[in-house]
């Protein structure tokens, strides 16, 4: 592994655990009143949100996908947060440049359209940096997979004992 | 003589070199140096030669012959005072592959032309006092227009051009450095210190990363690199790398050197790498040089893609130059070797070995028997970018060496980052199941969690397998990057799971969170259980894990 890739690493396990504390410890939220499969449901969509947040954080803001998620997650947030106010609508989200980019990326034909849609912020770019913002974002996600696993792993080990 | 070398001190003086009137050596020696070193060039240009003297000494003498015909050319071409940078460059960059056997990489990180004419001169006080002076002036002097012998096409301007190419792979490397990508840094600096041999007189930048790369390999990394660098850094740069890469190489195809130089060996060589594969191919090929009239041309002229025989160097050098104010103005697209789409295009081959060092912003040189649109040249960057960025995802992307082509390559990726994108949600899933249980200290985690992956010492996995399991079977090679599947296991991962098999099953109790699975899912876990014999109670786990992964639908 090169060194960055260690840094990477070291920084995104470092914030996934984090947050992760912080997902499992309080439990507020999480709550007694849902059924337990739910509970897990939610927990591990606050997981994921959390893993792909830690690792744009940990890769750094030059790159435009992990500005992209960021942003996407912010908004999430945002939305979820601000559900006692129906009315709110998160700046510069909605309507045009959101649908406008999707459809665009959905009516780009085939499998460019595609990789757009799976690579955050893919819609915007064209085709030369979207190539290069895939390869960076493989790279992050084969590195969270790795450390979720290893995290994953550890627990389960753990607990089991 | 006298015309090149008058024609060298004008040249010389409008860069301020001092060198103009070098010693212009004879030919003849110089040509059976440089056929040796064109030799030597091609061997060593794979592995990476700065080396050597002997090359070096044998380019010089290579260089005046070189230089002979490289001047005829490039007095055609090089009309205007003012495209000076890019006609010596180009010349140089000709020139220079050849002259990789003089592999003192200069690394000189210039800035622009004018370090590096600097550097060149100093490139060339290093080892090649006698013969720098002469590829000097060797560039500028188009040669008497008789096409010389292309045994003596040699680079005349090898040593100015080694220096660039020194100065650029210097540049890039230290560019690269600065940009810091994470995947493109150890490739930049591997090329870097490849090139730095080879590409003493390699114009800008990505001349030399052109050079770097030395064998086609090479050339891809220099392509990333160039194109990382290209992103990094202000785009002058690499424009005049890709200028002079262009010109390298079609000073190398003017040059044409008894060596048989697979016109298409080169083109490809180079078109790998972009910019930096002319270099590359240029010093691959260095026995081969074309006497490529055109190739002399197009260094003059940037962006100009004129077909021009081979032979006829001067012709080709006054073609090219046409679009270069165009081609200057589109800036932006290092076009650097496009040599296989020129090629394709180009009926002669010989010049596309030598091309397509477009450079990125303002000098992109059109490749011999291609358009000089200035849209067409701008859309010939574009696409050798892409190309690059496609190799380089290849690379990455496990399982896709054998892929060939845009449509499967992009298929494959769009589906390794789907399993990526699966596998967290699985894991994501796996953890919220895990964890409710989870007090653990933060830092104490983090050591273990460290230390595990480094060193685990458990046992088997079988459950790790069920998340890459959809990728598992396509590309168990892939280690480093797909943590899951046992083919994977040999790096890391192989300590971070063991014996999580075992210990799950006695964990099952918390994982029991739905009962139906996804065919799919079903499907993709019983291969996975197959493949890894993982036992009856871990089924049940790994079903819930992408169960619920895929019920989640991934949304990142």
């Amino acid at each position: 592994m090169s060194a960055t890739t260690e840094q990477l690493e070291r920084n995104f396990t470092h914030r996934f655990l984090t947050s992760l504390r912080r997902i499992n410890s309080p439990d507020s939220k999480t709550t007694t009143t849902h059924a337990a499969g739910l509970v897990i449901r939610r927990r591990s969509l606050r997981i994921k949100r959390a893993a792909y947040s830690s690792m744009a954080r940990a890769a750094g803001s030059h790159r435009a996908w992990t500005r992209a998620l960021l942003s996407r997650a912010r908004s999430q947030r945002r939305r979820q947060q601000h559900d006692v106010h129906p009315n709110y609508i998160p700046p510069a989200q909605r309507r045009k440049s959101s649908v406008k980019r999707a459809a665009a990326a959905g009516r780009e034909m085939g499998r460019a359209g595609k990789l757009r849609g799976l690579v955050p912020g893919g819609s915007r770019m064209e085709m030369g940096q979207l190539l290069e913002e895939t390869a960076h974002y493989v790279q992050c996600l084969a590195v969270q997979v790795r450390v979720m696993q290893a995290v994953a792993d550890h627990f389960s080990s753990s607990s089991s004992m | 003589m006298e015309i090149d070398i008058s024609e060298k001190d004008k040249l010389e003086q409008e860069k301020g070199n001092d060198d103009n009137s070098m010693t212009y050596q004879s030919p003849g020696s110089l040509t059976s140096d440089w056929h040796f070193t064109g030799a030597n060039v091609t061997t060593s240009a794979l592995s990476l030669v700065p080396s050597d003297d002997g090359q070096m000494n044998a380019c010089r003498g290579d260089l005046v012959g070189v230089a002979s015909c490289s001047s005829a050319t490039m007095e055609e071409s090089f009309a205007p005072p003012g495209l000076w940078d890019h006609q010596t460059s180009s010349q140089n960059t000709g020139f220079c592959d050849i002259s990789v056997g003089t592999g003192t990489p200069v690394g000189i990180v210039t800035g622009g032309p004018v370090s590096l004419r600097s550097s060149i001169d100093g490139a060339l006080r290093m080892g090649w006092n006698p013969p720098s002076s002469v590829l000097r002036s060797g560039i500028f002097l188009p040669n008497a227009h008789g096409i010389l012998p292309p045994s003596l096409c040699q680079f005349p301007a090898d040593p100015a051009f080694i220096e660039r190419a020194a100065r650029f792979s210097c540049f890039n490397s230290g560019n690269i450095c600065d940009m810091a990508h994470p995947f493109g840094m150890s490739e930049v600096m591997g090329l870097y210190s490849r090139g730095g041999g080879m590409m003493q007189g390699l114009q800008e930048l990505s001349l030399a990363q052109k050079n770097m790369m030395h064998g086609v390999g090479c050339s891809r990394e220099a392509r990333d690199a160039s194109l990382h660098m290209d992103h990094a850094k202000p785009e002058e740069s690499p424009l005049e790398s890709d200028r002079k890469s262009e010109s390298l190489v079609r000073s190398q195809d003017e040059v044409k050197l008894g060596l048989d130089r697979s016109g298409v060996d080169s083109d490809e060589a180079e078109f790998s790498g972009g910019d930096q594969d002319d270099a590359t191919m240029l010093a691959a090929n260095g026995g081969k040089l074309y006497a490529k009239g055109l190739n002399s041309k197009k260094r003059k002229r940037n962006g100009q893609d004129t077909e021009h025989d081979p032979g006829k160097v001067s012709q080709q050098s006054a073609g090219v130059t046409t679009d270069d104010p165009e081609v200057q103005r589109k800036g932006g697209k290092n076009l650097t070797s496009t040599t296989n789409k020129t090629s394709g295009k180009n009926a002669k081959q010989g010049s596309q070995a030598s091309d397509p060092a477009k450079e990125e912003y303002i000098h992109v040189r059109a490749r011999r028997g291609q358009a000089t649109n200035s849209h067409s040249l701008a859309e010939r960057v574009r696409r050798e970018k892409i190309s690059e960025r496609m190799k380089f995802l290849q690379d990455l992307v496990p399982g896709c060496n054998k892929v060939t082509g845009k449509a499967v390559m992009l298929d494959e990726i769009i589906n390794y980052v789907q399993s990526l994108q699966r596998q967290v949600e699985f894991l994501s899933m796996k953890l919220a199941t895990v964890n409710p249980r989870m007090d653990f200290n933060l830092e104490g985690l983090l050591a273990k969690d460290i230390l595990t992956s480094r060193a685990v010492p458990s046992a088997s996995l079988p459950f790790s397998p069920d998340l890459p399991m959809s990728y598992a079977p396509l590309h168990p090679s892939q280690s480093g990057l797909v943590p899951a599947g046992f083919p994977a296991m040999e790096n890391h991962s192989d300590t971070l799971r063991r014996t999580i098999g075992s210990q799950l099953t006695s964990t099952s109790g918390e994982f029991k969170e739905s009962a139906h699975l996804p065919d799919s899912w079903n499907n993709e876990l019983h291969n996975v259980i197959q493949m890894y014999g993982s036992s009856g109670p871990q089924d049940s786990q790994e079903l819930t894990g992408p169960v619920a992964a895929s019920n989640m639908k991934d949304e990142p």
